[in-house]
């Protein structure tokens, strides 16, 4: 990669799990790149593999085939040294602040674990210190060190997960629905808090959630996936003024929006999402679009810039664009 | 007269730790017909309040100190559980926010409408599979899969075949706690709609409990905001929506981010929910409002209001009011 | 949650389960009760009346009285101080058989639940065949094989305890290694001994501590059953399914000579299981008001 800003390049990614009879195709042929410093939104409903894929890319699960390039260095068949390397380099923050902290350690023992585990400090009080100093960034007030998880709230939980994850100065960070289970005034403090973190350290977040309000307040690119497959990647602003793929837009439309009369013309999907086992040849929204016609029935269709910088995978992404165009007036 | 009238409803949980105020002096109408929302984040009692409607608050630890639930002018509160046995379902039906969880995994699904049409009406076998097909077909599921149990449905068909349970026996009221939550945003479009459908047709009266003020936009004529067990504001959609008169709904609001607006930053309310077990002294927002004056943490604040139906439970809406309409 | 709540009640996890445990009224008598039996049988140099192999024909078989609490056995021992002594034995082989069946069946079930797959199948199947044999007939014949003796006795009932513990381990580490947190420290580099050692074993030992103090009670009764076919402690040393044994014949006429070992049995066997249940119900965050 020329691009001296390009921190993490992953090329035509494919995770399959296999069960006795079926292969399940959780992530297929995902390609992207994020700068440093940047947040990459991955956004889809339950079941369209963007957990999976966060995890593949950390090589927390091992992928099936295509390359995970972290600043240079190959993640899918890093070696030992290289991997402890990488595990600083890169961290996540997990949906669930109640079951991703060890119920049986204290606060600063969560969050001194990594710092014990590559001994960047010799000494126990310098180790503290630095927790100390970690809690600080994130808002813990630090007589909470000795607490628990289970005497803590949501919101000072997924603290503790951030302050873990910064621990050892990462440079991207897989942020796996962090806010999905907290209140919304909690969900804006975190957020906020999140930002900050991105300014100060240059962090790169890889942003995944279902709740598009939140992924355009905190991305610069999103990734809309579906079963397993890319179906649209553009500029957060782009996506939102102009999605081209009309499951995008079912998407969009589908939000609830807190203002008064805002629903009206819906797009209602019909059908429920499958399951991407053994999936058949052809689009896989095609059983659910309004848009479908006989080539998407055949061929799957590939990713394509459709305009500059917007990709879009669908047979009818040109037409959608000059259909748009009427709409919009851009 | 109102449907549903609680006044003044107060439940406490009894707990070893202390006593949890999770409901507090609660005053709520719900009319023939009306969608009611009621809106707040998580501990502010409005599972309790939904659980204390339907008389079925866990005793012990919790109890309902005071107040009246008055339904059709008959105080529930005051009725034993076999009266009550006859009440939910027929007149009150309640639905949940797991539909994984809330049917029975060994039972086909006809059994289980059915099951509730018996235990409410005296029908044969034959006739409540014929009722509950009608059912199925009302909810969008096409009655051959009435034989079908629970696992061979996917989450947003299971909420459906809940609300079909619900629904079943015609209640007058639907209390709804969380319906979509647990459900993917394509899927909560499609139960949302079903539900507004069903709901003009039936004519059903209904208490939707969420924390979305974009469900709740959709689908409610009146909102209700809870905060600690209380209800801070409340009035109709548009005077929530437009005229926002109390701070914390306000910062509900503003916590959002914005699908239209592209914002910097966001504004979180600071501070977080209080201990139901310890209140604080006076208004119960106060330590985490931004309009916070001396005498809110000395004295409760009174419910006023501030047009008509709309009533606020802070003396200062009228800042909260003003800043609003600069938006 | 606020402030003042926060700091004014910070426990730890454990602090807060013993406090339940307190709270169960059955088994903290239990405990007290287990503690006694501990403390009698500890002093027994000091607070038995006379020597455990301390003969004397004079007043063979004699019922009890103020001189023989719980009277003479036939070669004129004295039962209360044999009891005592023979606590010693059998508590030993109680505690030390459980911590043998503890730590092979621990490390078995830990290693098959945590590494899976072909580990997983291999290991299970041998505690499958081990299962198969009705654990007092494995001790048994490890018995002897072995030889007799207090060592041998705890072996023996130490290693038919092994699946059980093995079965309870591999349970508890399966649904603990799935949850998300095992993931966020191997997120951060934590390798698999540290994982294991810091975050699964911990987070398991809830049902293994209520299996072992039930344990401890079934490996009593398994020694004491081996005692009692001839196998396990042999004579002069008391314990107390020798002590059961040796009164057997006289059961008619002498019934004090087994009334007053199988008490204690069934005393300590109380008093453990009693305990056991306390535990599982203070550990059991289901079962939290």
């Amino acid at each position: 990669m020329a691009n001296e800003n390009v921190l993490l390049q992953v090329n035509n990614l494919k995770k399959y799990f296999k069960t006795a009879k079926e292969q399940l195709h959780a992530v297929d042929d995902i390609t992207f790149s994020l700068e440093r410093g940047k947040t990459l939104g991955v956004v889809g409903e339950s079941g369209c593999g963007k957990s999976t894929l966060g995890r593949t890319i950390l090589n927390l699960l091992p992928a099936t085939s295509g390359e995970v390039i972290f600043d240079g260095v190959h993640v899918e068949n890093a070696n030992k040294k290289q991997m402890s390397h990488l595990r600083q380099e890169m961290q996540i923050i997990f949906q669930d602040p109640f079951s991703s902290l060890d119920p049986r350690l204290s606060v600063s023992e969560i969050i001194m674990e990594p710092l014990e585990i590559y001994h960047i400090y010799p000494t126990r009080q310098e180790r503290q210190k630095r927790v100390e100093e970690l809690m600080d960034t994130v808002g813990l007030a630090r007589r909470l060190a000795n607490s628990y998880p289970h005497e803590l709230d949501g919101g000072r939980r997924q603290r503790i997960g951030v302050a873990r994850a910064l621990a050892l100065n990462p440079k991207f960070i897989v942020c796996d629905e962090p806010v999905s289970a907290l209140d919304v005034s909690i969900q804006a403090q975190i957020l906020n808090l999140m930002q900050d973190l991105q300014e100060q350290h240059g962090l790169a977040y890889m942003f995944i959630t279902h709740d598009l309000s939140v992924v355009k307040h905190i991305s610069d690119d999103i990734l809309v996936m579906y079963l397993g497959k890319m179906v649209e990647k553009c500029q957060a602003k782009e996506l939102f003024r102009n999605h081209l793929h009309p499951y995008t837009s079912a998407l969009l439309s589908a939000i609830p929006v807190p203002e008064i009369g805002a629903a009206k013309d819906r797009i209602l999907l019909q059908g429920e999402i499958s399951s991407p086992i053994n999936p058949k040849p052809g689009c896989r929204f095609a059983n659910r679009c309004a848009y479908v016609c006989e080539t998407c029935l055949q061929k799957e269709p590939e990713m394509r810039e459709v305009v500059p910088g917007h990709f879009v995978a669908c047979h009818r992404g040109e037409e959608r664009k000059k259909e748009r165009k009427d709409i919009y007036e851009f | 007269m109102n449907l549903l009238e609680l006044k003044d409803l107060t439940i406490h949980y009894f707990t070893d730790e202390g006593v949890v105020k999770a409901v507090n002096g609660l005053t709520l109408s719900v009319g023939a017909g009306e969608t009611v929302g009621l809106v707040g984040e998580t501990g502010a009692g409005k599972t309790t309040t939904a659980l204390g409607i339907m008389n079925l608050v866990p005793d012990p630890p919790g109890k309902i100190v005071s107040g009246e639930i008055l339904y059709q002018g008959e105080d529930l509160a005051k009725k034993n559980q076999m009266e009550m046995r006859d009440i939910r379902g027929r007149q009150i039906s309640m639905i949940f926010q797991d539909p994984m969880t809330a049917l029975n995994p060994v039972l086909t699904v006809g059994d289980q409408i059915a099951e509730v049409i018996r235990l409410h009406e005296e029908l044969s076998r034959a006739d409540a599979y014929i009722k509950a097909a009608k059912m199925l077909e009302m909810v969008g599921i096409p009655s051959e899969r009435l034989g079908e149990y629970p696992h061979q449905f996917s989450g947003g068909m299971k909420q459906r075949v809940v609300i079909a349970i619900a629904l079943a026996c015609s209640p007058k009221l639907l209390i709804a706690d969380e319906p979509t939550t647990a459900l993917d945003v394509t899927i909560q479009a499609q139960v949302l709609k079903m539900m507004n459908d069903l709901k003009q047709n039936l004519g059903t009266s209904m208490i939707l409990i969420t924390h979305d003020l974009g469900v709740v936009a959709e689908t409610c004529d009146k909102v209700a905001i809870m905060y600690a067990g209380e209800i801070v504001e409340s009035g109709s959609l548009e005077d929530i929506f437009l005229h926002t008169a109390h701070p914390y709904t306000k910062g509900l609001f503003e916590s959002i981010p914005s699908l239209k607006k592209d914002t910097k930053r966001l504004k979180p309310i600071k501070g977080l929910m209080p201990d139901p077990r310890s209140l604080p002294e006076g208004c119960s927002f106060s330590p985490r409002c931004p309009y916070v004056k001396e005498k809110c943490a000395l004295e409760d604040p009174q419910v006023t209001e501030i047009a008509e139906g709309h009533f606020v439970k802070c003396p200062y809406w009228r800042d909260v009011h003003l800043n609003r309409e600069e938006l | 949650m606020s402030e003042q709540a926060l700091s004014s009640k910070k426990k730890s996890m454990g602090a807060e389960k013993f406090h339940a445990f307190m709270k169960n009224k059955l088994a903290v008598a239990g405990a007290m009760l287990l503690i006694a039996m501990i403390l009698l049988v500890a002093l027994s140099p000091v607070l038995a009346p006379y020597g455990y192999d301390e003969q004397n024909y004079e007043v063979a078989r004699q019922t009890p009285s103020f001189h023989h609490l719980a009277g003479t056995d036939e070669l004129g021992r004295d039962i209360f101080s044999r009891i005592l002594y023979g606590g010693r034995v059998s508590l030993t082989i109680g505690i030390i058989s459980v911590g043998i069946g503890l730590l092979c069946g621990g490390s078995l079930g830990i290693l098959a639940a945590y590494y899976g797959g072909i580990t997983e199948t291999v290991l299970m199947r041998i505690i499958d065949i081990l299962m198969a044999i009705p654990s007092i007939i494995l001790a048994i014949s490890i018995c002897a094989a072995l030889g007799s003796g207090i060592v041998n006795t705890m072996i023996a009932v130490g290693i038919s305890s092994i699946p059980t513990y093995a079965r309870v381990f591999r349970s508890a580490v399966i649904s603990e290694k799935s949850k998300e947190y095992i993931e966020a420290s191997r997120a951060v580099g934590a390798g698999n001994m540290r994982i294991i050692l810091r975050h699964i074993l911990p987070n398991s030992l809830a049902p293994v501590i209520v299996q072992a103090s039930l344990g401890v009670a079934q490996a009593i009764t398994t020694a004491a059953s081996l005692s009692f076919i001839g196998l396990g402690i042999q004579p002069p040393n008391p314990e107390w399914g020798a002590l059961l044994s040796g009164g057997r014949q006289y059961i008619r006429d002498y019934p004090h000579m087994v009334v007053y070992p199988g008490i204690a049995i069934m005393l300590t066997v109380l008093a453990l299981n009693l305990i056991g249940d306390g535990l599982r119900d203070a550990l059991d965050p289901r079962l939290k008001r």
